[in-house]
């Protein structure tokens, strides 16, 4: 009996040892995994990349030191993760440390380096300079008299143009930015560089890399050169000064020209060129080229060859042109013109022949197609579906207003002022749906109307009414950046309680006394806390933006509409206001340049708008679903740490309490109030 | 004297493992407390709530009401289950140049409502409660309840309705029962009161 107690006493006594030992392991190894779920919890899934901007990484990581890892390894955007970028837990946080965003950073240049990758310096058998702005590696490489590239210590380090020949060049060598190895006895000690062109006549046309060195009166005694100082001597085109023989040629002009001297050539002359030519190609080119293409682009061997190819008699004959041409004397003919010939001829097909012919009509921009009459030529270009402007808009930057127009079919169309008449300016398309036109010179403060009208792609600006979409833009031509400093307060955030109200983003809009937005964007940016408070113990927070694009200087009646993260958009329409602002009109002023001061923080922001459809998330509204949601928090004291974002913490006290329930009942009663 | 070692040595393992056991467990039960740092929210939307959680219905005495004359006019609520409320926003829309509201009475077991008015800027009636009880407010399932009763006095002739505001252009007047556990608006259905006003 004793022995069988005994033995069932020891059974027991084993029983109770193995639970004494596993219970600790058991209980370790449970802990191990909820601090490694817990670490999850707290993953690091923004960056904040070089100009302070926070995005989200592609994936959590479970800890700052591995998300930082594995940017850092990361190739793309390298800029980002090497310049001032870190890990955060959330963006709330990232926000905080926006300070961190990359200061200025020497360039590489000024310390005497270039930017390149590490290899490739040490092959330059530069050093590494740290903490440049270069994305990669900043190298300082010694420039040496001589170098040890492929040619051995014999070789000196000169600009690629005084080793002329690709093949003697060496490689890898480490004579630095900008300078070659190059074999000594190849280094040209030519030091001729071009000087100024020709004052008449002559070309400063050479073959391929060859310059043009000029001399002697007027600077006509020319020749070409190589980048070692020798002398072009294969090639016809030595013309760039009076060096070269040949020919002289005769043209006919189809325009007026003026030299450069002020004489002008009438049109439908037959001229000698002022330069001799090697053959008659050469003449052809260096008058298209010179004269702008107002010469018929043919040379005549003699004045009575070019008087009697010229005396075609016959018809001018109209033609539409495709495209702006721009005329030597500055005069643009529109596209989509019908533009009459200069050159008589003797049939339309003779007319179209030399429209399409490249060398006599070197500009390209016509349909080819001769008409008998300028009637003939606008009735054949009958727009085929009308253009349409669907939108314009008007952007002031400055003294300049900005118009954009987008709409349907639309590749050109114009800008009339007021008016309606007086033509602006043809805009720049982008396509056939976008324009935009930049009206420059204006004054500041003085608003400004456009009208905006679609044309037909064939007819320019010369819309004709069934194709006029009119549309009008006005803008206030604007003065430069505005820098508005406003101080606000989070209703309930008290001083030494406000631990999570550390970094909340506020959103502020701008509107004018029709309720557009002044400026087209809401501006966002998390305010610093101060150490004061308002009269209501709340403590005072300073929010600055920078405004571009101000329109006009000294506005006064404007309003600005602020939210917080928690908070619905309230309206401050006058400095130091300390109750719910009605009025329609806010009388608040926005000068360009200028700092403008409001202090808001009388009226603090209302709290309480936490969630709506989606739980969670705020709806621009406060109302009952918003108190049930805080409600069930406070019931649960939903909390956490310093500097995090407590959903439904109203007083940023990190927990969501009775306070926060006490904060929301005073937002509706205050909503109620105003809007009932 | 070995009986008498194990039989002292048994007692005290059992005290340690049971040591172990408070301790152990406590300190694990505090760790995966405080392991619980962001709370998973739930997303759901009131698109998934397809079915009516109450009815709500007009009542008067009269639809044809001279103009002068004070008409009694009740708003009744009836759950379709037993549901816990946290909030209930009530917003009757009306013509107030057709009629004239007074007399507001809320319904008494609800407590004090947090808005009892008839809106001077809107065109509205509007209630709202806040139920601060932990447990909300109890709606019992098919139990009739006059939520709102008010006076009407007609001013013009014509026809005027009344009926349950679900939002106005500006976003408020949304009227919503706000259910406890998922603080999230129940679904409604209501009738619209059409009366006949004669001189």
């Amino acid at each position: 009996m004793n022995k069988q107690r005994g033995i069932s006493q020891i059974a027991v006594m084993i029983v109770m040892l193995v639970l004494a030992i596993a219970l600790p392991i058991t209980t370790n190894l449970i802990k191990q995994s909820q601090e490694n779920r817990s670490k999850a919890a707290e993953s690091y899934s923004y960056y904040q990349n070089w100009n302070g901007v926070c995005t989200k990484t592609d994936i959590n990581y479970e800890s700052k030191a591995s998300c930082e890892s594995a940017l850092s390894a990361c190739n793309s955007n390298t800029r980002a993760r090497n310049e001032g970028w870190a890990c955060y837990e959330n963006k709330g946080t990232c926000y905080t440390n926006s300070s961190c965003v990359t200061s200025a950073k020497p360039s590489c240049s000024s310390l005497g380096g270039s930017c390149m990758n590490v290899a490739t310096c040490n092959e330059e058998g530069g050093s590494v300079i740290t903490g440049t702005d270069c994305s990669a590696a900043c190298c300082k490489v010694s420039t040496p008299t001589t170098c040890t590239g492929k040619f051995g210590s014999s070789s000196t380090c000169v600009s690629a143009s005084y080793c002329p020949d690709a093949s003697e060049q060496g490689h890898a060598d480490n004579c630095g930015s900008g300078l070659i190895c190059c074999p000594s006895d190849k280094v040209s000690t030519n030091t001729v560089t071009p000087t100024t062109a020709p004052t008449t006549g002559g070309s400063s046309t050479c073959n391929g890399t060859y310059h043009c060195v000029y001399s002697g009166a007027n600077n006509c005694a020319g020749y070409c050169i190589d980048e070692c100082g020798n002398k072009d001597t294969s090639s016809a085109y030595d013309n760039c000064g009076s060096a070269t023989t040949g020919t002289s040629y005769w043209y006919y002009t189809t325009a007026d020209v003026t030299l450069t001297t002020g004489a002008v050539i009438a049109k439908g002359t037959c001229q000698q060129t002022s330069s001799t030519y090697a053959s008659q190609s050469d003449c052809q080119t260096a008058l298209n080229t010179n004269l702008s293409g107002k010469t018929s682009g043919v040379c005549y061997a003699s004045q009575s060859a070019c008087t009697s190819a010229n005396t075609a008699t016959g018809s001018s004959y109209w033609y539409l042109t495709t495209a702006d041409i721009t005329l030597t004397t500055g005069a643009v003919i529109p596209k989509g013109t019908c533009q009459q010939t200069s050159n008589t001829y003797a049939s339309k097909s003779t007319c179209e022949s030399n429209l399409n012919n490249s060398s006599n009509n070197t500009y390209g921009k016509t349909t080819g197609t001769c008409y008998a009459s300028q009637s003939a030529c606008d009735s054949a270009n009958t727009v085929v579906g009308a253009p349409t402007i669907t939108s314009a808009s008007a952007v002031a930057s400055g003294t300049s207003i900005k118009i954009s127009a987008v709409g349907v079919s639309i590749d050109h169309a114009s800008i009339t002022a007021s008016d309606k008449s007086t033509f602006v300016g043809n805009m720049t398309c982008s396509g056939t749906t976008s324009c935009t036109y930049t009206v420059s010179g204006l004054t500041n403060g003085t608003t400004y109307t456009y009208w905006v009208k679609a044309c037909s792609v064939n007819k320019g600006d010369t819309c004709p009414a069934a194709n006029t979409a009119w549309k009008s833009v006005t803008a206030k031509a604007g003065s430069i950046a505005s820098i508005v400093n406003i101080k606000l307060a989070f209703a309930g955030v008290k001083l030494n309680n406000g631990q999570c109200a550390t970094n909340w983003p506020v959103t502020l809009k701008m509107v004018d006394n029709t309720g557009k937005s002044v400026v087209d964007q809401v501006f966002n940016g998390v305010p610093t806390q101060t150490a004061s408070v308002n009269s209501k113990g709340e403590i005072i927070y300073d929010f600055n933006v920078t405004v571009n694009n101000v329109p006009g200087t000294g506005g006064s009646d404007l309003a600005f509409f602020l939210a917080g993260p928690k908070h619905i958009s309230l309206k401050y329409g006058k400095n130091n206001q300390s109750g719910w602002y009605s009025n329609l009109a806010g009388t608040l002023g926005l000068t360009g340049g200028s700092t403008n001061n409001y202090d808001f923080s009388g009226y603090s922001l209302l709290a309480g708008d936490v969630t709506g459809n989606t739980a969670g998330t705020p709806d621009g509204k406060i109302d009952g679903r918003d108190f049930s949601y805080i409600k069930e928090k406070a019931n649960v004291l939903a909390s956490g740490a310093a500097g995090t974002n407590v959903s439904g913490d109203l007083d940023g006290n990190c927990q969501v309490n009775s306070g926060d329930v006490r904060l929301i009942k005073q937002s509706l009663t205050e909503i109620n109030g105003q809007t009932y | 004297m070995n009986n008498k070692i194990i039989q002292i040595l048994v007692p005290a393992v059992a005290v340690i493992v049971i040591f172990e056991s408070i301790i152990l467990v406590t300190n694990l039960e505090k760790n995966a407390n405080t392991a619980v740092v962001s709370e998973v929210t739930p997303t759901t939307t009131e698109a998934e709530t397809k079915v009516n959680s109450f009815d709500l219905s007009f009542s008067t005495d009269s639809k044809e009401m001279k103009i002068g004359k004070k008409y009694e006019v009740s708003v009744k609520l009836t759950a379709k289950e037993n549901y816990n409320l946290n909030a209930l926003d009530l917003y009757v829309k009306y013509n107030p140049n057709a009629v004239t509201v007074s007399g507001l009475t809320s319904l008494k077991s609800l407590g004090t409502p947090n808005l009892l008015k008839v809106s001077d800027k809107k065109d509205v009636i509007a209630v709202n409660y806040l139920f601060g009880e932990v447990n909300g407010m109890v709606f019992t399932k098919d139990k009739e309840e006059i939520l709102l009763t008010f006076m009407v006095t007609p001013k013009t002739d014509g026809s005027s309705s009344f009926e349950i505001s679900t939002g106005d252009s500006e976003g408020d007047s949304v009227t919503m029962f706000v259910d406890k556990s998922t603080s999230k608006s129940l679904n409604f259905s209501s009738n619209k009161l059409e009366v006949q006003i004669i001189k």
